[in-house]
């Protein structure tokens, strides 16, 4: 019982830092939403008319539509790899899983700018790709769709977010040793059954977390977008983005925008995390 | 998907092994084409660093070290990375401290509130980093502080406090608590028990986490650049020297940023040990 | 009263001042030889600035605009001799100063670059960012070619608020070997010949604005509802042609130098310098029939700039002569200061026709290139133009 409030008591120092560096500017913000801003000046009342042109441009709607697919493919295509990825490190090879952990770490290290411009050496018109392929006679004439596309942004995005997701899906793993999967195995649980029965509902919080930050990060990347999405590449980080630059700008209809992703995000999280919970007691 | 068998009389040692061997082929291309794939865009950073023609594609017609002369050069450059590796720092150290010791406080509630909590701390990560820049931004000027590397800072820490939450609470939904409480009862004190108990055994998830931070610490802008006034990190130094066209010392950059953070993954590996997987 | 405002103009200015960068590296001693001259030059005014603008110099300097501007090579020797050190911050779009002075930044900027649209719209909008300049304190200034001393853009109740530093235009670029030059007019880059070809800058302004002029539209700054409706439609059509909308200038020339488009809409000389040193050969060209706009970007001071002497030595500095050849040189721009033209070298002097500039008024006072801040009766302002753009981008 004392174990427990004191234990809870540790919630203290991360609930204060949240409040008073999160929570309050980003009250400020949802105010903001309510007011309407004329020439530079915010004008102080209470309208629901950018909540309306959210919900009611069909536009608008699209991109969150859009932004949401993509973040769900992506996410889709990071998890898996990064749980594969996981497993064959720590059980495969497990003598080589620390090194090979660090080597993927610090692919993320070159900067994520530069990474991002990287892709474009790599698939654009005259990249490296394009030379590879035309000069073993694989094609003759340059792939375009690669670049400035969705294909680019989806390409862009998985190889950033891999290393991310690996994170919290190692961490779980690393609390499963080998013995448990090799008494399962001796108790008939083999290959792929393995898996589903066994590691993945040992391993779902690490793989919920995984799927919680590719889909959030995926989803409210505005940068990847603006450089190699070409002109069909807007992302609802894009649209927000836009509000708050310019000599036009927009602050009230940018928060409304703000808390409307925020508030799905939060909504598809949830349903992950209940899904998740459901498969756990099957 | 390697398939555990028992080692049974039937299996001679030789085709064991050559089987095990064999098995883990599979397995090891996968890992090979992830980590290529990882790679691409690094080894073409760090290739195009050295390049003669500035153009960042084909054809290579020879190779300089003039682009890291240049970048050395650059007295920008020089003061942006102080200010980055502080930044990491010190928003990594908060973030680990907070981010765990709130881990911990959330294993002590259970059920729905439980899930509530932590989808809540989940917030920061889930707005574009566009609008918690700003809303900071507008905080800090409302409360005194100027803009500077402590505003930026602490932008950092709640940017990074989700993660580091997500993943130690990954790490602790396992834990098993009963070992504190068997130190509890053989007279540790609260202190001797986490240092020497929890400590070693989340030891990887902290600096699991810790790195998590660090990285995205590094590598942010967008929040940075609100809060930080005249002062330049990398990434912000990098993109204002995207947008005016590409150069490659911003390679050559980058190259060095990345062997430093090498240096630093192989000092603290080092340090830490390999004790658990 | 209601003077149109500038913005994405601004935006242009983004671009990709990345010359003073570069000849840090590679170029750099290359660069100083041939600068020798105008920087010797510059280090004598220095010393008659000094007396001449008064207060006390040296510390820091904060600036914030565009990359080059800050004039980090052409007034090395003038700040380390006055012990100025320059703390820069770079802008991607012209808006970004704005946006920082009201986020906190307020107090801590100096000096800020920025472009004529900028300026006008921030001025006329009547928003606190920039103060009155003492001109007393500037002599140089008193070398400014007829349309830039006391230009409209930058005077307010017969003050004024900003020193042009160097101009330009704003024309397709594109690659000779793919092309021989540039359709007749705007609306002609439908054609599906160049699909796939076409890159234009992220500016929610300046596109509109070639489009509408492409379309006889006798002043692009004023429209109708109606008229932008039409001229977004008629975008629209050259949309499917266009690879890319890139972030700025520099980022543009990077598209084109690796091949992934071959034609820049709205685009600058300097890209040709940019992509000159990459060993791409680019040319510029505007359509025959529709012409193009033109742009200035100008220092002013920001209101509570700490540095204010510092500011003031600095400006003067770079108006005299020397300094303004060179950084238009180092730009690929046009020079604001008479002195400063028989310091150019041929190339850079024959890029502009400078008797565009020699009077008061000319093109850059009346080819307004942005729309009035607010909607004025049927003339629609500046946020109908940005929700316009942002609808052509989802289109």
């Amino acid at each position: 019982m004392k174990n427990s409030a004191a234990i809870r008591r540790l919630l203290l120092p991360g609930i204060s830092l949240y409040a008073i560096f999160f929570i309050i500017p980003l009250s400020i913000l949802a105010v903001y939403s309510f007011w309407t801003q004329i020439d530079f000046k915010m004008h102080p009342g209470f309208t629901l008319e950018h909540y309306q042109t959210v919900f009611m441009t069909s536009l608008y709607r699209d991109v969150f539509l859009r932004t949401i697919i993509v973040a769900m493919l992506t996410a889709l295509i990071v998890v898996p790899i990064a749980y594969i990825l996981s497993y064959i490190m720590q059980f495969v090879f497990p003598s080589k899983a620390r090194l090979l952990l660090n080597i993927i770490l610090i692919s993320m290290f070159s900067g994520y700018l530069v990474r991002i411009y990287a892709w474009r050496t790599i698939l654009g018109k005259e990249g490296l790709l394009n030379t590879a392929l035309i000069h073993f006679r694989i094609i003759t004439e340059p792939i375009t769709f690669l670049i400035f596309s969705n294909w680019s942004i989806a390409i862009t995005l998985v190889g950033l977010l891999i290393p991310l997701a690996l994170l919290p899906i190692w961490s779980s793993m690393s609390n499963v040793s080998k013995d448990h999967l090799e008494v399962a195995g001796d108790l008939g649980s083999r290959g792929f059954q393995m898996h589903r029965t066994i590691l993945i509902p040992m391993v779902l919080p690490g793989i919920a977390t995984a799927f919680a930050i590719s889909f959030i990060l995926a989803a409210g990347d505005f940068v990847v977008p603006t450089m190699l999405g070409g002109t069909n590449g807007v992302m609802a980080g894009n649209l927000i983005a836009d509000q708050f630059k310019g000599l036009a700008p927009n602050w009230p209809l940018g928060a409304s925008l703000a808390i409307c992703v925020l508030a799905i995000l939060i909504a598809i999280q949830m349903g992950f995390m209940k899904l998740v919970r459901e498969v756990t007691r099957l | 998907m390697t398939t555990f068998k028992s080692s049974g009389p039937r299996n001679q040692l030789r085709t064991r092994g050559f089987r095990r061997s064999l098995r883990k082929l599979g397995p090891a291309i996968f890992v090979g084409v992830v980590l290529s794939y990882l790679f691409a865009p690094v080894i073409v950073t760090v290739l195009f660093s050295f390049t003669v023609s500035p153009r960042l594609s084909l054809p290579i017609e020879g190779f300089t070290l003039d682009w890291y002369k240049s970048a050395f050069g650059n007295p920008l450059f020089v003061d942006a990375t102080m200010n980055t590796l502080t930044l990491a720092l010190s928003s990594a150290i908060v973030a680990v401290i907070f981010g765990t010791s709130f881990a911990f406080g959330i294993t002590s509630i259970k059920g729905r509130r439980r899930r509530i909590a932590l989808t809540a701390s989940l917030l920061p990560a889930a707005i574009p980093a566009l609008v918690l820049g700003i809303a900071l931004a507008v905080f800090f000027s409302g409360i005194g502080s100027r803009q500077g590397l402590l505003n930026a800072s602490i932008g950092h820490a709640v940017l990074s406090l989700p993660f580091v939450i997500l993943t130690m609470n990954a790490r602790l939904e396992t834990f098993d608590f009963t070992t504190l409480e068997a130190a509890r009862d053989l007279g540790a004190s609260p202190l001797q028990t986490f240092r020497d108990i929890t400590l070693p055994i989340i030891r990887t998830a902290v600096i699991g986490a810790g790195l998590l931070a660090v990285a995205l610490s590094l590598d942010e802008f967008v929040v940075t650049w609100f809060n930080i006034g005249n002062e330049m990190t990398i990434p912000v130094l990098i993109w204002g020297l995207l947008r005016r066209g590409i150069d490659p010392s911003i390679n050559a950059l980058a190259s060095v940023v990345l062997v430093s953070l090498i240096a630093i993954v192989m000092v603290s590996n080092r340090l830490t040990n390999r004790s658990e997987r | 009263m209601s003077d149109p405002l500038e913005d994405l103009k601004n935006s242009k200015l983004n671009a990709p001042v990345n010359r003073r960068y570069v000849l840090n590296g590679i170029l750099g001693i290359g660069a100083v030889a041939a600068f020798g001259p105008l920087l010797a030059a510059c280090g004598k005014s220095e010393s008659s600035t000094e007396a001449a603008t008064g207060g006390k110099i040296g510390g820091e300097l904060n600036f914030i605009g565009y990359s080059g501007e800050d004039a980090a090579t052409v007034a090395k020797d003038f700040l380390t001799n006055n012990g100025i050190t320059v703390k820069p911050t770079f802008i991607a779009t012209a808006d970004e100063p704005l946006t920082k002075f009201k986020t906190g930044g307020r107090g801590q900027l100096d000096i800020i670059s920025d472009n004529k649209d900028f300026q006008r719209s921030v001025l006329s909008a009547g928003e606190e960012l920039y103060q009155a300049l003492d001109l007393s304190r500037i002599p140089n200034a008193a070398g400014l070619m007829g349309a830039f001393k006391s230009a409209e853009w930058l005077t307010k109740d017969g003050k004024s608020y900003g020193v042009p530093l160097i101009w330009g235009d704003e024309p397709c670029v594109y690659n000779p070997d793919k092309w021989d030059g540039v359709p007749a007019k705007y609306t002609d880059f439908a054609d599906k010949k160049f699909k796939g070809e076409l890159v234009m800058v992220d500016d929610a302004v300046a596109n509109t604005w070639l489009w509408a002029k492409s379309m006889g539209i006798s002043d692009p700054s004023r429209m109708t509802q109606a008229q932008l409706n039409a001229t977004i439609k008629e975008m629209l059509k050259t949309k499917p042609n266009v690879v890319t909308f890139s972030a700025s200038l520099g980022d543009q020339a990077d598209v084109l130098v690796r091949g992934d488009a071959s034609i820049a809409i709205g685009g600058w000389a300097y890209q040709i310098v940019l992509a000159g040193k990459k060993g791409v050969v680019l040319k510029s060209a505007s359509p025959a029939t529709d012409g193009t706009f033109y742009w200035s970007d100008s220092y002013g001071i920001a209101v509570d700039a700490p540095n204010i002497d510092n500011a003031y030595a600095f400006i003067n500095f770079m108006m005299s002569p020397a300094a303004n050849a060179a950084i238009a040189t180092e730009l690929g721009s046009g020079v604001t200061i008479s002195g400063a033209l028989d310091e150019l070298d041929a190339a850079t002097k024959g890029l502009y026709d400078y008797s565009m500039v020699a009077n008061a008024g000319g093109v850059l006072s009346t080819q307004v290139v942005v729309p009035p801040a607010n909607d004025e009766g049927d003339i629609v302002g500046m946020a109908k133009w940005v929700k316009a753009w942002a609808d052509f981008k989802l289109g």
